[in-house]
């Protein structure tokens, strides 16, 4: 009898003690999960974005999530106040704090298959010229308000030009808290955004995800450094309050929060010149997720928490994202399946700038990017393979899904070359020569240090070396295919080469020169699309892509 | 023999003679009559039905862990408790987190659309049912322990108010 109350009591106390336990469990994992989202700025502007509106389009079937990336030029903090001078000047080397005003320099859609395929992205070039169209905007305090349709304009600056238009109603109608004002006008911005990049892209955005300047900075101060690569060296002095004042070698260089924001908002003296920068931002994305990936975080919730921590005061996401079913979504992307493109180009041309000058913008085809982006969205039927960290595939029409144009040989697999100081002068009057030759030269594992002019009408490649570096310069004779023997010049320094490129020099098949859209500023319509650059692999290279 | 009268405030004072109370019986199963008590094996059922039918009627409306399952759960969280005796109670509210969360737990990994690809996924997956089901196991406890406290509560205070009226 003693036996059986005891057999009951202790059954009692082992339920209880099981009900405890999953309540505990179950309350902990819902704290840390409440955690992620817990203090982080979400949008509507997604649903806001009415049926009716230009610029609508009607959700997708199926579980495919198409993913907007807006990141925003602004040296403002969430509540609109001016970030500090010293921080935006010293920190990010991002000029004063007056400029920069909410354009959207990188816009990157991203197309995640339910089925587990490679992630497409599609970069949209900030001075796309495009159509900007206007709708109903809910906003509090003053109702709906229809916004107005803001016409052809860069598609930078359609968040901006309706922040602007909000703003002023807002102030207008005597709201004064200017957290408030900052808040209810950005999220016009963005619903402004959403509209123009719908319209040009013709596919409907479910989730979207907002950062600023800082933003960038904080990830990579939170995770400590990452690591990039570049085709050729880059060099871009601060001059007039322009340039970032990035100086890297070619190669792969491990670099700090403050360079990797100059390293994504370079754009003089790149060979393609806003173009390079759209693909800066998709290798920093892939450097930052292979980063992540390699130091654990990526499958270690609390480390992700706590990066989520860091990083969640500077983004706004839209309220119906889940961290978790991003993570589950989004694991090809973490995982590096991912291929992203640049949206193609027709040229560019120079237009008024509405304050009596010009301003040259991208020309754009809506009708073939919205088919190829519709296309490409709407193909995920074969699931890639898992990446490997040397994929490699047949060179394909570059900006086309399924044909990647980008993966070369990994700098990191190649045979190391000797140490030295290679200079690449390009000695032709073709723009961005030596830059694109140090490309070459970097596929073969040979990182050039110093790329310059040369003159304007060399004939004959000349290949100068020090005493020591014989070997390597005969090397590089052989993988630019010259037919000048280098010759030792004992002015250098053992481990120096200096290769000047001559109109006998001919770049690789798929590495044209002209192929860019600076190589063609001057010009105007041309009845193709441009290239607007190859596809970029996140797996290719070991997770580190090379970029101009 | 005549008793002696007391003072009236003396017999007052004086403690009613309280037939036996039948303390357990209002929840001791075995004790009780078997027309006003349910039978054992409604309460675990009842438990058991609650969540299942709110997962699999959720799913029909749209979504296994959302507001039938809540509602559903609490409710049959309630009156199982309601209807189970007092050592039935021992039992049937510590198995409600644990019944819970394995109905929200295999809803989510058979019917999530897509299917979860694989165990990361399904680790993932787990998480995110844990997330959901939190709430509903604090909800269905609460009215659990209210369903528990209620009738005690108020018998008290039925007796507070009849040991008032007496004394006025």
């Amino acid at each position: 009898m003693r036996s059986g109350r005891r057999g009951l009591i202790a059954g009692r106390v082992l339920a209880s003690f099981l009900g405890l336990a999953v309540v505990a469990t179950t309350g902990f994992v819902w704290f840390e999960n409440k955690q992620f989202t817990d203090g982080v700025r979400t949008s509507d502007s997604i649903s806001q974005v009415k049926k009716g509106d230009d610029g609508y389009v009607a959700p997708h079937l199926g579980n495919d999530v198409n993913l907007l990336l807006i990141g925003l030029d602004s040296r403002k903090d969430m509540d609109g106040n001016d970030l500090p001078t010293q921080f935006v000047e010293e920190e990010l080397h991002a000029g004063s704090s007056s400029i920069g005003w909410y354009n959207t320099n990188v816009l990157i859609l991203l197309h995640i298959p339910a089925n587990g395929g490679r992630v497409t992205g599609y970069s949209i070039p900030r001075d796309d010229y495009v159509e900007r169209p206007g709708g109903a905007a809910d906003v509090p305090g003053l109702g709906t308000v229809q916004v107005p349709d803001m016409g052809v304009g860069k598609i930078k600056e359609a968040y901006g030009d309706a922040k602007t238009f909000a703003e002023k109603k807002l102030v207008a109608a005597g709201q004064k808290d200017k957290a408030k004002i900052e808040a209810e006008s950005r999220e016009v911005g963005r619903e402004a955004t959403l509209r123009a990049v719908q319209k040009l892209t013709g596919v409907h955005v479910d989730h979207l995800a907002e950062v600023n300047l800082v933003g960038f900075y904080d990830v990579v101060k939170a995770i400590g450094t990452i690591q990039v690569c570049l085709k050729a060296p880059a060099d871009d002095p601060i001059e007039d309050d322009a340039g970032t004042g990035l100086k890297l070698p070619a190669g792969i260089s491990t670099i700090d929060a403050a360079t990797a924001l100059q390293f994504v908002r370079q754009r003089f003296h790149l060979v393609n010149g806003d173009l390079d920068r759209t693909h800066r931002q998709q290798a920093f994305l892939s450097s930052v997720t292979h980063t992540l990936r390699q130091k654990g975080v990526l499958g270690d919730l609390g480390a992700m928490q706590s990066l989520f921590g860091v990083v969640k005061k500077d983004i706004v996401i839209d309220n119906g994202w889940s961290v978790l079913d991003f993570a589950q979504q989004a694991s090809n992307l973490t995982g590096g399946n991912a291929t992203f493109y640049t949206l193609p180009i027709k040229g560019t041309s120079d237009v008024p700038n509405g304050a009596g000058g010009k301003t040259s913008v991208n020309l754009v085809d809506p009708e073939l990017i919205r088919k190829t982006v519709t296309d490409a969205f709407s193909n995920d039927a074969a699931v890639a393979p898992p990446p490997t960290a040397a994929s490699s595939s047949a060179p394909g029409t570059p900006g086309t899904p399924g044909n990647p144009s980008t993966p070369n040989p990994s700098p990191s697999t190649a045979t190391p070359a000797p140490k030295a100081t290679i200079t690449v002068n390009n000695g032709t009057k073709t723009p961005g020569l030596a830059a694109k030759a140090s490309g070459v030269l970097l596929d073969d594992g040979i990182a050039v240090t110093k790329t310059g002019n040369g003159g304007n009408n060399v004939a004959r490649t000349t290949i100068r070396y020090g005493a020591g570096s014989a070997d390597l310069a005969k090397k590089i004779q052989s993988i630019l295919g010259t037919k000048t023997a280098p010759v030792i010049d004992k002015t250098l320094a053992s481990d120096g080469i200096v290769v000047t490129l001559g109109y006998d020099y001919k770049l690789p098949p798929d590495k044209p020169a002209s192929a860019s859209a600076s190589s063609s500023a001057s010009s105007n319509t041309s009845s193709g699309s441009l290239d607007s650059g190859g596809a970029l692999d996140m797996s290719s290279q070991d997770g580190i892509p090379c970029v101009y | 023999m005549k008793i002696p009268s007391m003072p009236s405030a003396v017999r007052a004072s004086q403690p009613r003679p309280v037939p036996a109370r039948p303390r357990a019986r209002a929840h001791s199963g075995p004790r009780r009559a078997a027309s006003t008590r349910a039978p054992g094996w409604l309460p675990a059922s009842v438990l058991a039905c609650g969540p299942i039918l709110g997962a699999v009627l959720g799913k029909a409306v749209g979504g296994y862990h959302g507001p039938v399952f809540a509602v559903l759960t609490v409710a049959a969280a309630a009156v199982a408790t309601a209807s189970a005796s007092k050592n039935g109670r021992w039992w049937v509210i510590p198995a409600l987190p644990p019944l819970a969360w394995l109905v929200t737990a295999i809803a989510e990994l058979l019917w999530h659309d897509p299917p979860y690809p694989d165990a990361k996924a399904k680790a993932i997956g787990l998480v995110h049912a844990t997330t959901h089901v939190f709430p509903v196991i604090i909800a269905a406890l609460v009215a659990m322990a209210l369903v528990c406290v209620i009738p005690v509560v108020a018998a008290k205070t039925r007796e507070h108010r009849g040991a008032g009226g007496r004394r006025a």
